[in-house]
This record gives structure tokens, sequence and C-alpha cells, in this order.
């Protein structure tokens, strides 16, 4: 009786991890199949952006636009993959990936919204970045409500976020020229940097409205 | 990654459980026939410790006189336990006005605890067989003699005690009713462990063998929890205990959460305190499945409760503390999400944790309805059933805390 309790208690265990293997293969498609969006979403933007710059008919609404709606969604995937991460039973070195090409596309969304701002540079957007880290978070999680309190007031600001302490080279020279040490930091708007747990109010004095 | 580690073990563990007792369920027979009868039925004592009972002492005295069994085959004594309400002259009376000769009533002068007044019985007992009859019991008419019978049985010369199922009287508040789903389950698993012969439990209306429990020295007086380890001390003696299904006994039960937290804190300090007397039980291969299993599932089950309140406390702290942080920033910020779609419903959905949890819930209800089927009361699922599955178990986590810290801190053992 014991070995029979035993055994259907593993194949049921066994069954159970292999639905939730699956689980986790349909998740890391989805969020990938998102990501894979996004890329041709900034593949096309940039195409667009350099058909403007070289026919010179530029038009910066719809360009800064564009470049909004990309900060945006990102945001988005963003908690998705942390939801699914946090989840998931397998496939941890797939979410890294999936993490990495995410942080990479923020990376560059951030580059290309600098850029704009050259070519147009009325600009009346806002965007931040925001370091936190995994470890000893309640700081960082606070700092989220803050920001999360932000995008809903300010619906002209996207919040970048990047775990400071995750291992890509990109990553880790965008950490150093913004010389982030602790958790949280925030840069406003490219130049304001906040250390440290930030309150509501000292962020909004720096938001264009 | 710990606390996920852990529910993921701590899952395997009950789905393994509830596994066993589904099995074991499904392949015991049923002793529920009544196909033994008995010419010439013994003498039987039975005992009934009485402590400020004047309000119940009456009724289970009727009910234990108006037993299925023959009127000169049976003795009563009523051990008085120095109480500080009428019950001595309740009972004086009712013997007075009954002329019932069969009747003893002695008073003790000190109070020595309920394991004193069934000693007091047990050295003028008269009876080969022993009923210990809690004073606000009440037992359906033939339970004396299905009792009685299971020691005559094939094979049961080596049977010491017979356990009947014990329902409740009082099914008055959710507390009690509570209690009800909660002894429904304890005669169900009771009769399982009967089933793999590793009963190891007597309770508020047992019947033993007088000269054997004479012979052992009787109850441990001072012990919290004197039927576990009367129990235990007969299956470490060679003797097995075995339920009798043809019938049962309806007891009260603690109406106010204060009188259940401490009567539950007092036998969960009794279980520890008699685990560790009778340690050498523990893969220990002389006893059996007993020795081997039962008794070390049980001590790792305590263990893994202690583990747990740190563990989800600590969890549940954290939660709560993150989602104060929340509210106080979000404000009614916190209340913004948008419902997800049923992809997302299912991709958010957290397997670890689901899977697991939704195996234990089937076989649990599956042996839920089961103990509802065995004692033959309906099942439904009401307010108290919902407390039972999903609360209570927290404050029994609780209760088991309060008393380990008791034992650890000697604490004095009272009643």
């Amino acid at each position: 009786m014991l070995f029979t309790a035993l055994l259907l208690a593993l194949v049921i265990f066994v069954a159970g991890l292999y639905a939730g293997f699956l689980l986790d293969s349909y998740r890391i498609g989805n969020a990938d199949n998102s990501l894979l969006n996004k890329q041709l979403d900034v593949d096309s933007f940039v195409i667009e952006k350099d058909f403007f710059e070289t026919f010179g008919a530029k038009d910066c609404s719809l360009l800064l636009n564009r470049v909004q709606a990309l900060g945006g969604d990102l945001a988005d995937i963003g908690n998705t993959l942390a939801r699914y991460d946090a989840k998931s039973i397998s496939h941890g070195d797939y979410y890294e990936v999936l993490k990495r090409k995410y942080f990479l596309f923020e990376i560059k969304t951030y580059t290309l919204k600098r850029q704009m701002i050259d070519i147009c540079p009325d600009d009346e957007s806002n965007i931040i970045l925001f370091f936190y880290n995994v470890e000893n978070n309640q700081y960082s999680l606070n700092q989220g409500y803050v920001l999360d309190n932000i995008v809903k007031k300010y619906k002209n600001t996207v919040v970048l976020s990047f775990d400071k302490d995750f291992n890509d080279t990109a990553l880790r020279s965008f950490v150093s020229y913004y010389n982030v040490t602790t958790a949280p930091t925030i840069v406003v708007n490219f130049h304001k940097k906040f250390e440290g747990y930030t309150p509501e109010y000292l962020i909004t004095q720096n938001l264009k409205e | 990654m710990i606390f996920e580690i852990y529910i993921w073990v701590l899952s395997f563990i009950s789905v393994f459980v509830a596994l066993l007792w589904v099995i074991v369920n499904y392949t015991s027979k049923n002793y529920k026939i009544d196909n033994i009868k008995l010419k010439d039925l013994p003498f039987v004592t039975v005992a009934v410790p009485v402590w400020n009972e004047e309000d119940t002492i009456i009724p289970t005295l009727n009910s234990i006189l108006h037993q299925n069994y023959p009127k000169d085959k049976i003795e009563i004594i009523v051990v008085d336990d120095k109480s500080s309400d009428s019950t001595f002259d309740v009972v004086k009376k009712f013997i007075k006005n009954g002329n019932y000769s069969n009747i003893n009533l002695i008073r003790h002068k000190l109070n020595l605890g309920k394991a004193g007044a069934l000693n007091t019985a047990l050295k003028i007992a008269r009876g080969g067989f022993f009923w210990v009859y809690d004073a606000d019991s009440i037992s359906s008419r033939n339970l004396l003699k299905n009792m009685i019978t299971r020691f005559f049985e094939q094979g049961n010369s080596d049977v010491a005690a017979v356990v009947a199922i014990t329902l409740i009287k009082n099914k008055g508040n959710w507390i009690a009713k509570m209690q009800r789903l909660e002894y429904i389950m304890a005669a169900f698993v009771r009769k399982l462990l009967g089933s793999v012969d590793t009963l190891h439990i007597t309770n508020a209306l047992s019947l033993f063998r007088t000269k054997v429990i004479r012979n052992l020295g009787g109850y441990d007086t001072g012990n919290l929890t004197e039927d576990l380890e009367i129990a235990l001390k007969l299956r470490y003696n060679g003797y097995r205990i075995v339920m009798c299904e043809n019938g049962n006994f309806h007891t009260n039960v603690p109406e106010t959460m204060r009188k259940m937290w401490m009567q539950r804190v007092r036998w969960f300090r009794g279980f520890i305190h008699n685990n560790i007397k009778y340690r050498k039980f523990i893969f220990n291969k002389n006893f059996g499945l007993l020795g081997l299993f039962q008794i070390p599932i049980e001590v790792f089950f305590l263990l893994i409760v202690f583990i747990s309140v740190i563990v989800f406390s600590y969890h549940f702290l954290d939660i709560l503390i993150d989602f104060i942080f929340e509210i106080y920033i979000k404000r009614f910020g916190i209340f913004d999400f948008t419902y997800p779609g049923i992809q997302q419903l299912i991709l958010n959905t957290n397997f670890k944790l689901l899977f697991p949890s939704t195996v234990v819930l089937i076989l649990g209800l599956y042996l839920y309805l089961s103990a509802h089927d065995y004692v033959g009361e309906k099942w439904r699922f009401y307010i108290p059933s919902l407390l039972y599955l999903f609360v209570y178990p927290i404050f029994r986590s609780m209760q088991w805390v309060h008393a380990l810290v008791l034992e650890l801190f000697r604490a004095e053992r009272k009643w």
C-alpha cells in the first residue's frame, strides 16, 4: 500500500511537472512572440526615421508618438515577463535570455528617444529610467508603486525598468554611464538622477506637464 | 526559491498521505457485520469519572442503564473527583430515587484528575471488562454489546481495547459545527488506522480488558491525555486496539473559542509528552507498521507544522508589508487593474501551487465524503465546512505551537 501510494504520488507529480513544463513552454512562446513583434516595431520605426531623415519629410508628432508607444508596450512586456518568471517550473535559462532581450530593447528605445529629441526638440513627453535590484528589494518595489502612480497621472510618461545587476555587457555599460551604484535609482528625462527611494513629488517636479 | 521548494515537498507529502488513505479506505474491509451472538455476555464495569457534571450526569447514567445489556452483568462506578458543584448530591439522589443497587458512588477527598478517578474505579472493578464512560456522553443502545463482541471475534485474543465512533451532541454554534466535521473525520481516520492495525488511541468511550490494564499499572495520573497514554501503553506491550463500527456515542464539545483552544492545546501537549515517553516506537520494526510508519509520520507531521508556521508566517508577513506599502503609496489606485482574458488567465496560473493543491483537494473531498458516509451523517457544504477545511488548519497549527512552547518551558500540566 505504501509503495502503491508512493508510486501514484510520483506519477501525479510527474504529470503535474509535465503539464507545468508545457504551460511554461507556452508562456515562453508567448513572451518571445511579444518581443519578436517589438523587434519588428523597433525596426519599422528605425526605417521610418531613416526615411524621414533621408528625404527630409519629418513628422515630429508622429515619430514622437511612436517612440512613446514603443516604451509603453515594453513596460507591459516587462510586467508579463516578471509574472511568468515567478511562476516558471523550468526554462530558467530561457527567461534569462528573454530578459536580456527585453533590457536591450529598452536601451534601444531609450537611445531612439534621445535621438528623437535632437530631431524634434519640442518633445513634450517624459522618459524615466528605473534601476532596481531583485535582492532585498522592498525599496525598489515601493519605488515601482510610485512610478505606477506617475504613469497613471502623466499619460505622456514612459518608464523603462532595469535590473541593475543583470549580467549583460550593454546593460553594464548603461549602468556605468549613469554611475548607478544603489537601487532604486531613477533618471528623469536623461539628466536628473535620484538615488534611493524618491517620493512622487520630487519626481513630478522634473516632469513636463 | 527555498519557499518554492518547501511548497513542493509539502505538496508531495500531502498527495502521498492523501493517496495512502484513499487506498486504505478502498481496500479495507467493513466490520459493520453483527454476526456473532454471544451466549453468555461477560460482566462489565462502567467507570464514570465526574467533575462538576451536575447538568450532564443524569442523561449519561440513563444512557448506560438503557443499554441493551443484561442488568445483572453491569456495575457502574461513579467517581466524583472532588466536584465543587452539586454533582455528588445529584448522583446520590438519582441512585436513591431509582433504587439502583448496581451504581457505586465514590467521592475523592482530593482532586486527582481523570486518570486518578479511573484508577480508583479500576481498583474495585469486578467486571472482566472495564468501560470508560465520559460523564457527558450518550451512547446508542447496542453499543456495549457490539463493543464486547469485537473482543470475541476470531483472531482478536490480543485485543485489549475497543473504541467507538465519537460524534458530537451539541451542534449549537459554528464552533461546535466545525468540530462536528473534525469528529467525523477523526472517526474515519481511526477506522483507517484500524484497518492497517496501527490504531493507537482510545477515546471518551473505550472498553478495556480489566486484567490487562490493571497488570500494566492502570492510568498515568498527571498525564494530560490519559486516553492516549493508555493506548500507547497497550500497543507498547503487544496488545491491539480495534474500532467498533456498529453504533456510536455522542459527546459534548466546547462551544467557545477559548475553551476549544485550551482543550486542543491540552491534547497536543499530551501528544508531544506521550510520544516522547514512548519514543521507542519510532522506527522500531517490532511494532510493525505502527513503529515503522504511523508514529514516525505523525512526529514528522508535527515537525512540518512547526516549520510551516515559521515559513508561512515569514512569507505572509513579507506579502503583508508589501501590500501595506502598496496601499500607502497607490491609495485607491491599487484597485485599478484590467481583467485578464482567458489566455492570460491560463498563462498566469501558478502551476506549482495549483496542481498539487487541486489533487489534494480532490482526494480530501473524497475522504471527507467517505467519512460522512462511514458515520452515517449527511454531508453538506456550508460555512463551517469551509472554515474547517481552510481556516481551522491555521488555528490548529498555532495550537500546536502553543502546546510545544508550553511543553518546552515545562508549564504546569493541568486540566
